[in-house]
This record gives structure tokens, sequence and C-alpha cells, in this order.
């Protein structure tokens, strides 16, 4: 992962602590575990960026080398992987990702 | 790559490991994962999930599997 595309990645993380790097828009997501991403975060009323990676392969896959994590979507907290849809989910229902979020 | 493939290569990752693999679309590359092991005791979900997928980082890197659904509990 070069240089110019971890800057870019840290630039998008500053835009919001709560971050999810996804496939296809909130409103329009374009795979199902990034669907799933999304709705969790609706549910818990925070507002979050996010950035649709099928738009940009630099970003697709530079992500992946920054997380050390090789799927999307990729949900981040103040510049940090909270995980994949699957984390998130297991967080959810145990309450714990509400607390995280809210700090 | 099959479920027993998968099933298999996580059984020789985590010898202790009840593990049971589901093809979630019946395309071979959209797999879930529940596996009990010793070897997740005092590891965080997120340390859990990356060595799960560790087993499988060049089939999550050339697509080969394209999504990976993961439960890593302890055996207990």
């Amino acid at each position: 992962m070069t240089e110019q595309v971890q800057k870019r990645i840290e630039d998008l993380l500053s835009q919001n602590d709560l971050f999810l790097f996804m496939k296809g828009t909130p409103d329009f997501p374009m795979c199902g575990f990034s669907a799933r991403a999304v709705a969790i975060l609706k549910e818990t009323g925070v507002t979050f960026g996010s950035f649709n990676v099928l738009e940009d392969a630099e970003i697709r896959e530079g992500i992946k080398a920054f997380g050390n994590w090789p799927t999307i979507p990729q949900l981040y907290f103040k510049k940090e992987l909270i995980g994949g849809s699957d984390i998130m989910m297991e967080m959810y229902q145990a309450g714990e990702l509400q607390t995280l979020i809210k700090q | 790559m099959t479920t027993q493939q998968i099933h298999e290569r996580l059984q020789l990752n985590f010898q202790d490991a009840q593990v049971e693999v589901t093809d979630l679309t019946g395309t071979s590359d959209h797999i879930q994962v529940l596996i009990r092991s010793e070897k997740f005791h005092g590891k965080t979900r997120m340390q859990r999930h990356r060595m799960v997928m560790d087993v499988f980082s060049e089939e999550l890197k050339s697509g080969e599997i394209h999504a990976l659904t993961i439960q890593a509990e302890t055996l207990n």
C-alpha cells in the first residue's frame, strides 16, 4: 500500500469518528454483508461516515492492508478497526457496540 | 473451495476444534464457519476472527472465498 493511499484512508477516517468502508452506499448497499453493517449502524442511531469501495479500487485494496483485514465491510471507530459485519453483529447483540460508539 | 476442504484445514490448524462449515449460497464462496476451540480462550472477537481468517488468507485474497462468516467460541 503506497503512502499516498494510506494518507487518503487517514483523511477519510478523520471525517467521522465512526466510519464504514462498504460496497455501495448506506442508501444503496451492494452486498449483503455491507447491507447488514449499515442496518446495524442505523439501529444505533449514531451518524457515521462511509465510503463506497466499489468506486475506488485503490482504496478497496488499500483498506485491506491498512486494517490487516481481508474483506469488506470494515467499521472503524476513532481510526481503529472494529471489525466486519460479523463482529459488528456480535457486539451489537451484546450491547457492546452501542456503549463503544457513544464514548 | 469445498466445505470438506475448509473443514479439514480448520481441523488441521485447530486440533481440538469442533467445526461446522456451511456453504451459504451453494457457490462454494460464501462460507459460514462455526468453530469451538480452546485456542480462542482469552482472545478478543477480533483476534478470534483473525485466527480463522489467517487460515484462508490466500483464498480470501484471491476471492476463491468471497465471504467468510465466523462464529468462534471456546470449547466449554
